[in-house]
């Protein structure tokens, strides 16, 4: 074969092989235990919330669909507690941090992203925008949170994941 | 500057061994493509392919991958390619147990990265990883001389609260039974593959990746690939070496 053609039809045989098979990797942001430990000032208690059936009707209202499972852990000191939920963005889950104390939302952190696109999610000018939120009637929240675009599956994600972690603190606090 | 074309025989040559080198490939191109052209005729989709050799290809598993355990007595927990099995219906995604506990209310399943909480009916109730484990990676699962369950790991053996919540650092003597696997009887382990990939892979599937090469890989993919551009290539010295040859004859000898 002449050398002219050699390289480019070697480029593309490269880019042909090497071109689809980039794939998401997990990125971890910030460990999960770091989380818990950075949102509180000491030890906090470990606790779990049972889901009733009554809690898991309030939990699909609150989410759009069933929640998976008969349990949820967080952790709570005085009026302040933290939870790590999970959502799936688009075809992969993105785990969450929430705390909230007294009924309002005191900070949201992205700990690791799996998707694709859509990790903009992680950046505080995102974040920033759910401190003080609040769950109202009819589970709307009580600003309106502004999207990312590129990043809508993962936006839509996580406002879903602070109204059930507003919902699960409510539940919670009340016991 | 002028193009130096190759001579008349390294063409030939070239054209008569990248002929032979690519056959078989457009062989299964040609038998590929003409079969998928035919498919509803051929009721290619209908046909589900078992094979464990093709099946592998999708990284689907065969009933010999199914790894099967007793759990309360009469049920079954089952781990199948990642993914577990309470009597056959899908429990949470996670890799081989090392040890099932088995208590009320909570029984547990525990793997080497994860602990899978269910209901002695098997509903799920909870799965926790690593991050809120006091270890990083399960060893083995024992029991304390006075029969509390037990998590062996080389950052320390551990025993939970009744409540599977708290766990504290156990330093005392303590046994270890290995995990006995049962054989699921055929029937069983026909339903659980249904239940986790379906009846198979069709084999219209089977032939547009043997088409396209993806059945082997990127091997595969590539060989198809180079496969497509000896064709052109076979065409362009194909062409170039019959206009060469009715030029040659249509002028005139000098006698």
């Amino acid at each position: 074969m002449h050398p002219r053609l050699t390289t480019p039809l070697l480029a593309l045989v490269l880019w042909l092989q090497f071109g689809s098979s980039m794939h998401a990797i997990e990125d971890v942001y910030l460990e999960p235990e770091t989380f818990i430990a950075q949102s509180f000032e000491s030890e906090p208690e470990r606790k779990v919330l049972w889901l009733t059936k009554d809690l898991k009707a309030s939990i699909k209202q609150v989410l759009g669909r069933d929640y998976r499972g008969m349990r949820i852990r967080y952790w709570q000191q005085g009026e302040r507690t933290a939870w790590i939920l999970e959502e799936i963005g688009k075809v992969k889950l993105i785990t969450t941090g929430f705390v909230i104390e007294g009924d309002a939302m005191h900070s949201m952190q992205v700990l690791i992203y799996r998707e694709s696109h859509g990790w903009e999610v992680r950046y505080p000018f995102f974040t920033d925008q759910f401190k003080g939120l609040e769950l109202g009637e009819k589970n709307r929240l009580n600003k309106k949170i502004d999207g990312i675009s590129g990043a809508t599956l993962s936006v839509n994600a996580l406002t879903r994941l602070s109204k059930l972690a507003l919902h699960l603190h409510k539940e919670a606090t009340a016991q | 500057m002028s193009l130096q074309l190759p001579r008349k025989r390294t063409i030939l040559a070239w054209h008569r061994w990248l002929g032979l080198a690519s056959a078989l490939f457009l062989l299964s191109l040609s038998i590929t493509g003409l079969a998928l052209n035919h498919t509803e005729f051929l009721k290619l989709d209908q046909v589900q392919i078992k094979s464990s050799v093709i099946l592998d290809r999708y990284g689907m598993a065969s009933g010999s991958s199914i790894d099967a355990y007793r759990i309360h007595k009469s049920d079954t927990l089952a781990h199948l390619n990642g993914q577990l099995f309470y009597n056959n219906a899908p429990l949470a995604s996670a890799d081989r147990p090392l040890g099932i506990i088995e208590g009320a209310p909570i029984s547990v399943v525990a793997t080497e990265a994860q602990l899978i909480y269910l209901t002695t009916d098997g509903e799920f109730v909870e799965s926790i990883d690593s991050s809120q484990l006091p270890y990083t990676t399960l060893d083995a699962v024992g029991t304390t001389t006075d029969g509390r369950p037990l998590l062996i790991s080389s950052a320390g053996n551990w025993t939970p609260d009744a409540d599977w919540i708290e766990f504290d650092q156990y330093q005392a003597s303590y046994n270890v039974a290995p995990l006995e696997t049962i054989t699921l009887d055929e029937a069983s382990a026909n339903s659980l593959l249904d239940a986790f990939q379906g009846g198979g892979v069709s084999l219209y599937r089977v032939l547009l990746d043997l088409h396209s090469g993806r059945l082997f890989g990127w091997g595969g993919r590539t060989l198809m690939d180079l496969s497509a551009i000896a064709i052109i290539i076979l065409i362009t010295s194909g062409i170039g070496g019959w206009l060469r040859k009715s030029r040659r004859q249509k002028t005139p000898q000098i006698t």
